[in-house]
């Protein structure tokens, strides 16, 4: 009677091997199937995502110093500072502190063609509508010089900390972006421009300003992430009396100034029609 | 005009624009009193300053094509509300609500987009001062 011959009857030596075999593959196969089963599902390909991968910054970037001054000591500005746009000046003054147009300044205000948009033009900003864009700006602080690098077509405002006052020619020459000076009282940067160009506008609302334009602001440090400015306008040809707007911005930690140039692909200009007053604001 | 775009076009509907939803240059270029509302395929996209820009054919009923010049938001707000250039790309079949602008060309100020995965892109123009 033929003996019945099964891998698991350990009868002779070489089933003994077979079978030390199938036991090895089971193993190995397991072993090999787990690990498999144990890793990640791959993360889609990055031509598939359509949102963009957050920055890998966090804080300790080079512009976060997170130490603050001392108290009443003047404090380090540096860093990247975004505050909600402003896109209509009056709106921004603190309580009686309102703009008051002049008789002049209220037709220029209502008659104002929002086609002739300087910045729509990609014309500089001023160093009034550059502090209230929607794009975040740089700011680099020495103790003679403090820098507004802003991203908006990577225009700046250079403010000399070093004692010196207005050159005496500055008004007959006037700037897009004005002349600045600065002085520290105690924590706060107390920054006086002057000479600032007449064809640049206030804001988008098409509020405007004429060359007499005296502008003050003080920028302190709220706490170490909150920067506040009080701008402080004087301009006899357009307001009745001076006013006063606050702007609060905070620090971005992991955003990076981004490319910003306006020429690039401007294609508005040759749709604009000539929009007066009211009537190019909103709606 | 495929199923997707008509299924898109019918799920669309018109809200009320908020007050905030305001531009310096918007009405300079575009007409209030003009809402466009159409779908069709992407040609061309310009992920550039001062806004981007991107080209949509739309396949009409009577068998001719429309093309259509989109402005969105500026590139910089975008990619800070994490959008970035492929985003919208070329041959995505695509929902635009938006605006003509006021001197009859086929220019439109986007206020949505909605993407062929189902996502709805803010397109920020008229809202952000970006210009």
């Amino acid at each position: 009677m033929p003996r019945l011959s099964l891998p698991w009857s350990p009868s002779s030596r070489w089933s003994r091997i077979q079978i030390a075999g199938w036991i090895l593959f089971a193993a190995s196969a397991a072993v090999l199937l787990t690990r498999n089963l144990r890793q990640p599902p791959a993360p889609p390909p990055e031509a598939e995502s359509r949102k963009s991968a957050p920055s890998q910054h966090s804080v300790g970037a080079w512009w976060f110093t997170g130490a603050p001054a001392p108290a009443g000591e003047p404090a380090d500005l540096t860093g990247v500072w975004f505050g909600e746009p402003i896109a209509d000046l009056s709106k921004a003054a603190l309580p009686g502190q309102e703009m008051v147009l002049t008789p002049f300044g209220k037709q220029r205000y209502e008659t104002v063609d929002h086609s002739k948009n300087p910045t729509g033009q990609c014309l500089p900003p001023g160093p009034v509508r550059i502090m209230l864009m929607m794009l975040p700006m740089m700011i680099v602080q020495r103790s003679d010089i403090v820098l507004f690098l802003s991203e908006y077509q990577r225009t700046y405002r250079m403010i000399y900390t070093d004692g010196r006052g207005h050159d005496p020619d500055v008004k007959d020459y006037p700037e897009w972006m004005g002349s600045s000076v600065g002085h520290w009282e105690k924590d706060t940067l107390v920054v006086d421009t002057v000479a600032i160009n007449d064809r640049s506008w206030l804001d988008v609302w098409g509020h405007e300003h004429s060359d007499q334009l005296h502008l003050t602001e003080r920028f302190r440090l709220v706490d170490p992430d909150t920067l506040e400015q009080l701008a402080t306008f004087e301009d006899p040809v357009f307001f009745v009396k001076p006013f006063t707007i606050r702007k609060v911005m905070t620090r971005q930690i992991g955003d990076r100034i981004l490319d910003s140039a306006c020429l690039e692909n401007e294609k508005d200009q040759k749709n604009l029609v000539p929009t007066f007053g009211a009537e190019g604001r909103g709606r | 005009m495929s199923r997707f775009s008509l299924a898109v076009f019918a799920a669309l509907g018109w809200f009320p624009i908020s007050p905030l939803l305001a531009h310096h240059s918007f009405t300079a270029e575009y007409d209030s009193k003009k809402p466009i509302n159409f779908s069709g395929s992407v040609t061309r996209v310009e992920w550039m300053n001062p806004h981007i820009y991107f080209y949509v054919e739309v396949k009409r009923p009577d068998k001719m094509t429309a093309n259509f010049a989109v402005e969105g938001g500026s590139p910089n707000v975008l990619r800070r509300m994490r959008w970035g250039k492929n985003s919208i790309r070329v041959g995505d079949v695509l929902a635009v609500k938006g605006f003509l602008a006021k001197n009859g060309s086929n220019t439109v100020n986007a206020i949505t987009i909605l993407l062929p995965d189902g996502t709805s892109l803010f397109a920020g123009s008229s809202y952000y001062e970006s210009k």
